[in-house]
């Protein structure tokens, strides 16, 4: 009887015992190192594919960078990685963003990188800044750049930038990457993908890349990464291919992560118990 | 009224503009390109005036909430000064590397962002609490798929009990995957339907109303 009882209160837990063991789930990993290797899975392998054909077509690839400060956790590991993966094959990279959050995190990345691989700003890379009106923009890339964006981030005119020379429009690169927090993968497929015929991949939180699965079969979408745990996948496979030399960010929150959902799976069973004690309790009273 | 220049050509231009941008999908012309691209840069300065209207609604909205000494106008003070001191900032100071502009918006609002954002975690773990509960077959379904997906997400289970990745991948892949796209095709649908009856002028009370 006094244990039907205690099952019971399950029922009505405190939150507040679900946020201390959420926090301390989170936490722990920080001070007791927890070591998770996650496997890359057929989707994560399809990305790299897709990434590797684009990079191998000798052109330069856009890489479209939309995330702001909530999702950088989650998002800057996954955007590393696919720096890495990009500047390590040495093919020239044009960068834009349409959120005005992303541009101060992206030139702080790009100044690591810049040091890492000992690349030229203008050959190598350039970063093009803020663009607004998103989805007019994007379906204007398909036919010209230098509509759109006049100068870049630095205030150099497009023109000057020897990079920018032979290219005039999304027909002239090998592929778009849009690394987003937000619904922008989906404008790139209405506006620019779809009609323009381009290879595009995207990266994204792990809540969203439920949404872009049926883009993913219909081959407008050649390759997806969602979230934290995609990017540890990631990780893990430029490891093994010597892209990376030690495990980054993504792998490092594995630990965090892996811990907070057992902790939420084992509430979620908690609460179940408690619900069924509580049923039964009614039924037989 | 409605016979008025005033009223019917906002309609003129949303039939003209929609039809063209319609229509220009399926005509690579050069002059329709052209006229298209045109049509595409007006976008880029109309946003900016759009700023501009937010930032004067919003200044508009707290300076009346502070001069009528409303119920939490203190608040309204703080958006005020916090909104013009950015503006400030940026306009004198630029928004390079080092700048204050720079600097508040990496010390302050990045921190109080992803201090938001963060707080979804423990407000989702109790949420999940209380609603994935085995009340109903659906519900069951619904916990289960939850837990494989979830469970799937852990290295160490996914590495060492294959079937748990294999029925997440199946879960994502197939029933998420179709749900998904009958709720795009529906969104999709209706979104063409209500376009056509603004372009078209079927639809009218965006501009009825404003008036």
């Amino acid at each position: 009887m006094k244990l039907s009882v205690a099952l019971q209160k399950l029922n009505a837990l405190d939150r507040r015992w679900i946020f201390i063991g959420v926090f301390v789930a989170v936490a722990v990993p920080f001070f007791i190192p927890v070591s998770f290797v996650a496997e890359p899975t057929p989707t994560t392998l399809t990305f790299d594919r897709a990434l590797g054909e684009a990079l191998n077509r000798n052109q330069p690839i856009v890489l479209d960078v939309d995330f702001g400060p909530q999702t950088m956790a989650e998002m800057e590991p996954l955007l590393q990685a696919v720096l890495h993966r990009v500047f390590q094959s040495k093919r020239p990279v044009i960068l834009l963003t349409f959120m005005t959050e992303s541009a101060a995190p992206l030139r702080t990345v790009l100044a690591r990188m810049e040091q890492t691989y000992q690349l030229r700003y203008g050959q190598d890379y350039v970063f093009l800044g803020y663009a607004s009106a998103y989805a007019y923009t994007m379906h204007g890339l398909g036919t010209s750049f230098g509509n759109y964006f006049h100068a870049d981030d630095r205030g150099t005119p497009i023109e000057k930038l020897p990079l920018m020379k032979n290219v005039h429009s999304l027909r002239d690169v090998s592929a778009v990457v849009n690394i987003a927090s937000n619904s922008f993968p989906k404008f790139w497929i209405q506006y620019a993908v779809t009609p323009f015929d381009i290879d595009f991949l995207a990266g994204t939180t792990a809540v969203q890349a439920a949404e872009y699965f049926p883009f993913l079969q219909t081959g407008q979408l050649k390759g997806l990464l969602g979230g934290g745990r995609a990017a540890a996948e990631y990780e893990t496979l430029l490891l093994r291919s010597g892209v990376l030399t030690r495990r980054g960010d993504a792998t490092r929150g594995l630990g965090s992560q892996s811990l907070a959902l057992l902790v939420i799976l084992a509430f979620i069973a908690i609460g179940n118990v408690g619900w069924l004690a509580a049923r039964r309790a009614g039924r037989t009273s | 009224m409605k016979d008025s220049i005033t009223y019917r050509l906002p309609f003129a231009v949303m039939l003209v503009l929609g039809v063209f941008m319609m229509v220009q999908y399926y005509i690579p012309a050069s002059p329709v390109v052209s006229a298209r691209d045109m049509l595409l840069q007006w976008k880029q300065p109309l946003n900016g005036f759009i700023i501009l209207l937010a930032i004067g609604g919003v200044a508009a909205v707290h300076v009346r909430k502070v001069w009528k000494q409303q119920k939490r106008w203190g608040y309204s003070v703080v958006t005020l000064v916090s909104m013009f001191a950015m503006i400030a900032a940026g306009m004198v100071g630029g928004m390079e590397e080092g700048s204050v502009f720079s600097d508040w918006f990496k010390y302050l609002i990045s921190p109080i962002e992803a201090t938001m954002f963060s707080l979804l975690a423990f407000f989702v773990a109790s949420a999940a609490f209380r609603a994935f509960r085995a009340r109903s077959t659906a519900a069951t379904i619904l916990l289960v798929s939850a837990a494989v997906v979830m469970l799937a997400l852990i290295p160490s289970v996914a590495n060492h009990i294959p079937i748990i990745a294999q029925l997440s991948d199946f879960i994502l892949k197939y029933p998420n995957t179709a749900a998904k796209r009958a709720i795009l095709i529906g969104i999709s649908l209706g979104a063409i339907s209500v376009a056509l009856k603004t372009i078209f002028g079927v639809d009218r009370t965006l501009l009825e109303r404003s008036r």
